[in-house]
Parts: C-alpha cells; structure tokens; sequence
C-alpha cells in the first residue's frame, strides 16, 4: 500500500527531526561536538524520508492511485503526465508537502556548508531549523495528511483545477516556496546569534549568501505568480494586490531591507540587531503568507483551505513571533554595537536607513491593507473591502521616494565622505535623462494612452526613472575610472574591476532593473480597452490596430477542446502577427476557462479575452480587447534583478576573517574527522 | 563651456519634448467625443465599486453576471444625470460599504487610512530625530582620524616604549620597527 508507506516515511521524519532538534539543544548546551553531528545527521535523515515520501506520491500520481485522496481530489485519467507531475502542489496538502520538503532540503544543505564559518554556532542553527520542519511535519501527518486513504479507490479522479494547468503553474510555486523557506536560514542564524550572544563575519556572511538567494528566488516567484495571472485570469493584469499576492511580497520587501541593513553591518559594524529583527520578521511573513493561504481567512483565489490547518498555523506563528522577540528583547543586549561611534550625517548609510524606511512603510501598508478587513470585521462588524485603489493611494508615493532614494544613495558614499562632482553629477543627469524620457514618451506613445491629469504624473515618473538611472550609471563611471590604468586591455580591466567590485555590480543591476520595473509599473495607469462584437472577416479597432477575425474553430490540445477565435491583427495596414483568445473545456469540470490571446511587444501587449460567443454557430463573438503598455519591461526587469542578485552572491572576498572564531568551540566530542 | 554645452543640450531636449507635447492635444481632440467622456466617467464610477463575487477586482474587469447589473445599474444612473458621489452612496446604501473598494473614512476604518499616513509623515522625522541628531551627540567629540593617522600614531608611540626598553636590553637594536602590514583593518 503506496499510502501506508508514505505516511511511515512521513513518520520516520518527523521522529529523525524531533531527534535531531533535542540532539542539537543539548549539543548546544553541553557544547558535545559529536552530538551536534548525529544532530546534523538526523536533519539529512529528515530530508531523505521526506524526499522518499514524495517520491511515494509522485509514482501514485502517475499510477493513478485513487486510493490516495489527494490523487483522487486533484487530478484524473484524461492528465497529461507534465500536469500530473505539478498535481503534487496543487492544492492544500501537496504544497504544504512541498514547502516541507524544500525546507528539510535547506536545512540540510544550511548545516553541511555552514560548518566553516559558523561551527560555534551551528547547533543553535540546527534547532532552529529542525523546530520549525518538525511543526510542518507534525501537521503533515495530523491535519494536513497527504496520505489520507479513500477506500474502495474510484476508477477516475475529481480532476484537476484547469486555472493550475498552465506552465507558469509548474514553476510559480516552488519557486515562490524556495524564496519562503530560503528565509528560514537568516532566521535560523539570527535566533542563534543571539542565543550565542555574538554576530561574527562569518555570520553576515553566510546569512547574506541565503538572504541573496531568497531574494532571487522570491523575486522570481512574484513575478512568476504574476504572470500567470495575467495569462491564465483574463482581467488583463498580473498584480491586484490581492491578499494572497500582499503576502507574498510581505517577505519580499523584509528580504529587501534585510539586504541593506547587511550592507551597513558588513561596512560599519552597526545595525546588528535591527538586521536581527528583520531576519525574523522575513521569515515570519513568510509563514504568515502560508498561514493565509491555508486558513482561507481571508477569501483569496487561491485560499484553497479547509479545516483546522489554520488554528494550527496561527498558533504556530504567534508563538514563532512572540517566542523570537522574547529571545531578542533577553538576548539583544549582549550583542554590542562596535566601539565606534557612528556620524550618520549626510552618507550612504543614511541613505540606506531611508530606504529601509521606505521598505518597511511599504510592508506596513501591505499588511494594513491585508489584515485590517478581518480587523474592522472583528472590531466593529461592519465589513469592509480594501483592494487595489487603497494600496494605488500610497504605494506611488512610496515608489517615487525609492526612485530618488536609489540615485541619491548610490552616489553618496560611507562616513559623509563626498565624490568628486556629486553636485555636477546630478544636475548633469538632470539635463541628460530628459532625452530617453522624451524618447521612451515618444515611442511609448505615452502621449495617446492617457487622460490629462495621469498624464503630468506619467511623465514625472517616467523622467524621474530616467535620471536616476543616469545617476547610478555615472556612480559606476566614477568606480570604473581608478581601474583605467590596469594593465592588460578591457578584458583585464573589467575583470580587476568585477573581481574587486562583485557585490556593486549585483547591487548596480539590480537596481536598474527596480528602476524599469518601475517605469513598467507605471504602464498600468495608460492602458486601453474595449469591449466588441464580431463575425469572422469583420474588424475592430483600438488604439491604431486593426483586429479582424478569421474563422472560429475548435481544436483538440492535451486534454482540453479550445473554441478559438483568431484574430489577425494589423497597424497601418502592415501586418502584426495574430492573437488566438479562445476558451477551453476540461473534460472534468462543466465550466469554460478563459485562454488568453497575447501578442507581446515591447512597447505594448495586445491581449484578447472571448467574453462570450454564439454556441451553436460560432459565428459572432464578443470579446474584450487590450491595449497593455509596457508589462514586457515589467517581466524584463524582473529577469534583470534577479541577475542583480546572483552577481552580488558572488562577492567572494568577505567573510573569512572569523573562521578561527568559529573553531576551539566544543567541550566534548572533538575526537574524529572534523 | 561645459556649462555653455549643457545649456544648449537642455534647450535642445525641451524643445524635443514640447513638441512632442503638442502633438497630444491634437490626438486628444480626435479620439475624445462626447461618447469617451461617458465613457471616462463610467469608468472611474466602475473601478471605485467592487465585484461582489471575485477577489480583489471591480465591476469594471469583471464579466460576473452580478457585475454586469451593477454596470447596468451605474450606466442608467449615469445617464439619469447622476454624480460620481450620489451613485457610490446609492451603492453603500444598499450593500454597505464592503461594495467600496477603499474603507470608509469613518468609524474604525480610518485606522486603515491614518496609520500609513502616519508613518509616511512621521518616520521622516523618527529617522531625522535617530539618525541625523547623532551628530549632535558627539560635537564635543574630536573629528574621527583617519585609520593610517591612528596607526601611526599607535606605531610610534609603542616604538618610543619599545625603543626605551630596547635601549636597556643590550642586543637587540635589529627589530624596532612594529609592522603594521597585514593588520586586521576591519
């Protein structure tokens, strides 16, 4: 029986990883090398049992083991093998298992490469990690069982949810989950900094690398979600500020400012507990992101929650939340600030205060808008709705200080030191960025998609991008000239500079792609549609294209039957290509889907939805027709930061100062391989 | 002369961007009939009422058939001669203002709109009052030496110690100097 197997792995786990984490407190406490290692050993034992759990499921899965509950729920015989390999996370208990097994994967991973380091603190690491993947395993054989049997086994499957059987679907969710559980490890380090009572270099450096990933990851699993909800929901955009979205990018802006609080930290010393509260905060947001997904409390399209998971979760963040701020507030006092006295002044790391500033206003407002219809509904009754026009009221705002935030920071320096020029420079760039502000205007058409009053803030926003990406590249002229008289031409000199300047660089990408995902956002404000009728070989048109419809069919694909409406489109006469908007039906639900047309360009997206057409004939169709400016650069610039990050994770030069800290540690235990 | 070819660079670039300015009005005039300004106004109307039956969308980009009669109903409304405002009311009215898609700036609602206010307008200042008055704290304080200053001074104060011992110690003139190469400076 696949299910008793898989639940008996499942068990196995959670016994190694309830060894483990009493095996890594004690280690802790008695400072026993060895018992540290069998510690470290139980968590890879841990993360074996439950990848050996999963590969139990993915083979019901293709077995069409509708024995299995799960199986029986969420897919059917009619799957095509690549959406029955996603079944595993599609709904409730799959993507719990999912988040589960990428953090054991982390955990053992984060304590076989730690080691180097951080051995003085590795066994506080270990707990941590070991406590919060016991949680998940405890829930994962109590209330949230994947294994659960359905006897005797139905010959077919409920079938798949069709908005999860798009390809985005495959990759959105585990990578959004590495970004969450990704963060698990800064937490993991921050909680053992303090029970150790010291933050080494060692520490920032190790934390840092996970903080880089996490953020990539988390990056990417944004936008990822993004895009399939612009692909696959048919509204025509990828971000509604819904609740589950909001919760998503909660951790994202933690993550964010817990990277620049490290910059302070690596140069000055200082910010070494605020960069602990963050770290815990990160990771707090990332579960209570979970926690919302599971518990359904607040409605969400993807709330896919039933019973008493959430109970569960909430207790399990509260005590999370209260119990790490407990340590802090014990534990903080011991961990000094430098011996320096710190001059903020007029510097970088002033800079780097506002923008964590602005980083954390922006969360505040998230979580605001997030948490507060629950609020008011508990408080008061009355119930209330806070979608997109609230968050649209100040995350603007927000976004045009960071626009100005990022090029003022990158041109300020450490200790209130000056460039040469920076006055110059920024009046420079402020005659400069008018020319690819006029341009992007002109060839964007700005001018066209807008009312008058959006208009004036369009340009703003769009001229103000413009000039500070002017400003960061005239910070990287300034970094790039002291390399001018390296020997060995442009590739010697380059390299001397990306050897000596690897985290600058990630960070310089990075942050031009923030300034054009930006300058994408601002897109959003200029789209147009329309909503029209047609019959096949008549045309409509919208914003200087012509869409002429060709003849309706119906087609076979994978398992779906897809009513299409092709559209031809044309500008001028000049032929653009064609949209296919059709609808789809599954062979298991009665209900059709939207399948979104899309004709991607540069400057704008032409995107069609069928509304509705005549069932009978298919002769006249009703569709909705838009004109999107500018989500290509949205998606570009996220490919672009998330480069940003890897270069920076590169940066190999920090941190190895305090590895003689980290030996000489244990009391007991040292005997045998190190 | 750099500022002489700024000048001239601005001048160049304005005109660029007035002329394509004007440019909009024209496009405007065409495209903006009396249809498009209902139009307009029916859709600020939409997108501030909230799609009973979705997540997060408004009447305006959804398809719902509940949706539908509300735009039905905003659109008869609209036509009777009806303001932006008088409609929203209409629709709390009958709904409540869950059907808003911004809480009221009533009750205990205004919480949601005062507290991010609040940060924006204070946070400037907390980090103000935190960060830039450290200054403050350490006027009296002498200016910070730059690191070489402070080694040197450290060498030359342990060589003039050193050098008075060495004095003492016969033999051992050789090796005076501390290094201070490949000293921590972090």
């Amino acid at each position: 029986m696949p299910a008793h197997l898989g639940f008996m792995f499942l068990l196995l786990a959670l016994i190694f990883s309830l060894y483990g984490f009493g095996a890594s407190i004690a280690a802790a406490w008695l400072r026993h090398r060895r018992l540290y290692r069998s510690g470290r050993m139980a968590a890879t034992m841990t993360a074996t049992f439950i990848v050996l759990a999963a590969i139990v499921m993915w083979l019901s899965l293709f077995a069409r083991d509708y024995s299995i509950a799960y199986v029986w729920r969420n897919s059917s015989n009619d799957l095509p093998a690549f959406y029955t390999f996603t079944t595993f996370w599609s709904a409730l208990e799959g993507s719990h298992f999912l988040w589960m097994m990428i953090l054991a994967i982390f955990t053992m991973i984060a304590l076989w490469t730690g080691n180097r380091d951080n051995e003085h603190i590795m066994p506080w690491v270990a707990a941590s990690l070991l406590a919060v993947v016991s949680w998940m395993l405890y829930l994962a054989v109590s209330h949230s069982d994947p294994f659960v049997m359905q006897l005797p086994a139905p010959t077919n499957g409920l079938g798949k949810n069709p908005l999860l059987q798009n390809p985005y679907m495959a990759i959105h969710p585990p990578t959004l989950f590495t970004g969450y559980t990704a963060l698990a490890i800064p937490f993991a380090y921050a909680i053992a900094a303090m029970a150790y009572g010291d933050i080494t270099e060692g520490w920032l450096k190790t934390t840092r690398r996970w903080t880089l990933f996490a953020w990539c990851a988390l990056t990417a699993g944004v936008a990822l979600g993004g895009h399939w909800a612009y692909v696959e929901l048919g509204w025509a955009g990828y971000w509604a500020w819904d609740p589950v979205e909001n919760s998503s990018f909660m951790p994202w802006l933690m993550a964010t400012a817990l990277l620049h609080s490290m910059v302070i930290q690596d140069k000055l010393g200082h910010l070494k507990r605020s960069g602990i509260i963050l770290a815990i905060l990160a990771f707090f947001f990332s579960f209570f992101g979970t926690f919302i997904t599971r518990s359904g409390i607040i409605t969400s399209v993807h709330s896919f929650a039933d019973g008493n998971i959430g109970p569960n979760y909430l207790i399990f963040i509260a005590s999370l939340l209260v119990g790490s701020l407990a340590l802090f507030a014990f534990r903080a006092p011991s961990i000094l600030p430098p011996d320096a006295g710190k001059v903020w002044g007029v510097s970088k790391e002033s800079a780097l205060i506002v923008t964590q500033f602005l980083l954390l206003t922006l969360a505040a407002v998230v979580f605001i808008g997030t948490v507060f219809p629950i609020v008011s509904e508990a408080v008061s009754n009355q119930r209330i709705s806070i979608q997109a026009p609230y968050f649209n009221a100040f995350a603007p705002w927000i976004g045009l200080a960071m626009i100005v935030a990022i090029a003022m920071g990158n041109l300020l320096r450490y200790h209130s030191a000056k460039i040469p020029g920076g006055r110059a420079v920024l009046i420079n760039a402020a005659v400069i960025a008018i020319l690819p502000a006029a341009l992007f205007c002109w060839r964007g058409e700005v001018f066209k998609t807008t009312r008058a009053w959006p208009l004036g803030a369009q340009i703003v926003g769009i001229y103000l991008v413009m000039w500070s990406v002017v400003c960061l590249c005239a910070d990287f002229r300034q970094r790039l000239a002291p390399f001018a008289n390296v020997a060995g031409g442009v590739f010697a000199r380059w390299a001397a500079f990306l050897r000596r300047n690897t985290a600058y660089a990630g960070a310089f990408v990075a942050h031009i792609g923030v300034l054009l995902a930006i300058l994408g956002f601002l897109g959003n404000y200029r789209g147009v549609d329309r909503e029209v009728t047609l019959r096949s070989g008549e045309t409509a048109s919208l914003f200087g294209y012509d869409f002429t419809m060709g003849k309706f069919q119906v087609r076979e694909e994978g398992n779906a039957t897809l009513y299409e409406a092709p559209l031809l489109v044309t500008r001028d006469g000049r032929e653009i290509g064609t949209v296919y908007p059709a609808k789809s039906k599954y062979p298991t639900k009665p209900e059709l889907m939207n399948e979104v047309g899309v004709l991607g360009g540069f400057w704008h997206d032409l995107y069609a939805v069928i509304v509705d057409f005549e069932k009978k004939s298919g002769e006249t169709v009703t569709l909705q027709l838009h004109v999107n400016p500018t989500v290509r650069l949205v998606f570009m610039s996220v490919v672009i930061m998330v480069l940003g990050g890897i270069i920076a994770a590169f940066d190999r030069i920090r941190g190895d100062r305090s590895r003689d800290v980290a030996g000489g540690v244990w009391e007991h235990g040292s005997g045998g391989r190190a | 002369m750099r500022a002489f070819i700024i000048i001239r660079l601005s001048i160049f670039w304005l005109a660029v961007l007035a002329l394509t300015a004007i440019r909009a009005p024209m496009v405007f005039a065409n495209d903006m009939a009396d249809a498009a300004a209902f139009q307009d106004q029916f859709r600020d109307v939409a997108s501030d009422l909230r799609c009973p039956t979705c997540v997060g969308l408004s009447v305006l980009e959804s398809d719902a058939p509940f949706s539908k009669q509300i735009k039905d109903e905003v659109t008869s409304q609209l036509k009777a001669g009806k303001s932006h405002e008088e409609i929203l009311t209409f629709f709390t009215e009958r709904y409540g203002p869950w059907i808003l898609r911004v809480p009221p700036k009533t009750g205990v609602s205004i919480l949601a709109w005062a507290i991010p206010l609040a940060v924006l307008l204070t946070g400037p200042l907390a980090v103000w009052f935190l960060v830039w008055r450290r200054r403050d704290d350490l006027a009296g304080v002498e200016a910070v030496k730059p690191l070489e200053e402070i080694l040197a001074e450290w060498n030359r104060d342990i060589n003039t110690r050193r050098g008075s011992l060495n004095s003492s110690l016969p033999g051992n003139e050789g090796s005076t100097t501390l290094a201070t190469e490949g000293r921590d400076q972090a």
